[in-house]
């Protein structure tokens, strides 16, 4: 049986790890954060016996905060109340200017499966390998290595993201030096 | 409608989409620190599940007692197997088990006993791991001892790697022979035969719908769980430690870094690579 994680432990993990998770978190809901990233880390240290080992515990966390996120999601839509795509941006973002990168690859996104647009998200925004996004989503390492591939394909054929990567191609290829 | 590659630029365009973030200050942090020391106090020990004692439990994991054996107690083992062909062919053969039982550590332990590790050390590793991985909080409850047998096996093969690898280069020869004949010999444990009697790495094909509606049929090699074993077999008779460490990193994904110490590039996780 997994030794438990002690306190001094788990201090230093939530140290390392609590402004990863808030900014997880911040992207995916509109709820209170603080409220939903205080419940990953008492999950966590309740279940600290079935922790990982020290490298994957950050993906761990991912995966503890997704789980609650998917279960909050599912008692709001129980209430009847606002229903909220998970992968959507919570409706704080600011105004800007049409065609913004943001607006561009908010809008691609939202065309994908859940499945690819999370892949692609926890590998781009929150930073994870492909063998951290394993553990995130309980998967063997190969076929997370795979649905990153097929999500990837599935972005990558997307008109507007052509467009713009195209476009961004051609400033950097005007700014390089001959 | 031809493969559109990822590039560096798709990287770029992704990571400057993300959505603005506030910056975290310690004041949140501190505030939601005090909560989880509020929502802790008492809760120092972990939470025990077993509530009638050892030999309770031991009891019930020798009999196999299915469900609530006795009061208060959930044994892992259900007693039933595969419902149809499809059941098995997704979950694996044999027993389900289900992990939140009080005696899964016990009952991993006792259906992987027939799987040869090294040393002991190494298979405890690799049944810790068991029962954290199905524990954790995104594990998909009910497993097989067909699968359960199979991931075991894998750790398996991580730890003789180890073994190949600490014995190589000090010229330990016995270990050395004993790693290679392990590792030749995996296919054919009853755990591996189980779940793959045919090794083999065929060409698939698959239509793979794309963003914009179009179809795209693609074509890609789709190797059966342990078809590696045959060319880490190969790998182990030479000295190339690196290609040993990449095969297991690719297929095996049970090289935990407790397991493989002195191979570390074989764990998945392995920064330096």
């Amino acid at each position: 049986m997994a030794d438990p994680v002690s306190k001094r432990e788990f201090a230093d993990l939530y140290a390392a790890t609590v402004r990863d998770i808030l900014s997880y978190l911040r992207r995916r809901t509109d709820r209170d954060v603080e409220d939903l990233a205080g419940e990953v880390y008492v999950i966590a240290w309740r279940k600290r016996t079935a922790m990982p080992e020290a490298d994957m515990r950050r993906a761990w966390l991912f995966g503890v905060a997704r789980n609650l996120l998917r279960a909050d999601r599912r008692q709001r839509d129980r209430d009847d109340t606002a229903i909220q795509d998970l992968t959507t941006h919570p409706g704080t973002r600011p105004e800007r200017s049409a065609g913004a990168t943001e607006d561009i690859v908010a809008e691609a996104l939202a065309r994908l499966s859940p499945d690819h647009r999370e892949v692609l998200r926890l590998t781009a925004w929150e930073g994870l390998t492909p063998a951290e996004l394993a553990v995130a989503l309980s998967v063997r390492p190969g076929t997370a290595r795979v649905r990153l591939h097929r999500a990837r394909q599935a972005l990558a054929a997307d008109p507007q993201i052509r467009d713009l990567v195209d476009r961004r191609m051609q400033v950097l290829a005007a700014e390089a030096p001959d | 409608m031809g493969r559109t590659l990822w590039t560096d630029g798709h990287d770029r365009v992704l990571w400057e989409g993300a959505p603005e973030d506030r910056p975290t200050t310690t004041f949140d942090t501190e505030q939601i620190w005090h909560r989880i020391e509020a929502a802790t106090v008492g809760n120092d020990q972990p939470r025990r599940r077993v509530r009638t004692g050892v030999g309770a439990v031991i009891t019930a994991a020798v009999l196999g007692t299915s469900a609530v054996a006795t009061a208060g107690f959930y044994s892992s083992r259900t007693g039933e197997g595969p419902i149809d062909a499809e059941d098995r062919r997704l979950g694996g053969p044999g027993e389900r088990l289900d992990p939140a039982g009080d005696d899964y550590g016990l009952v991993v332990d006792d259906v992987t006993k027939d799987i040869p590790f090294p040393d002991a050390a190494s298979r405890k590793i690799a049944i810790r791991n068991q029962v954290a991985d199905a524990q954790g909080p995104a594990a998909s409850g009910i497993t097989s001892t067909g699968a359960l047998r199979g991931w075991v096996a894998d750790a398996a093969v991580c730890a003789w790697a180890n073994q190949w690898a600490a014995s190589t280069p000090d010229g330990n020869t016995a270990d050395r022979a004993a790693a290679v004949e392990a590792i030749m010999a995996a296919p054919s444990w009853s755990a591996v035969f189980e779940i793959d009697p045919e090794p083999s790495n065929p060409m698939v094909t698959m239509d793979v719908s794309n963003a914009d509606g179009t179809t795209t049929t693609e074509r890609f090699r789709d190797p059966t769980q342990f078809y590696y074993l045959s060319q880490l077999g190969s790998a182990v008779q030479g000295r190339n430690e690196s290609r040993v460490a990449e095969l297991l990193a690719e297929n095996n994904g049970y090289c935990r870094a407790g397991l493989v110490p002195d191979i570390p590039a074989a764990n998945p996780f392995f920064v330096g690579r």
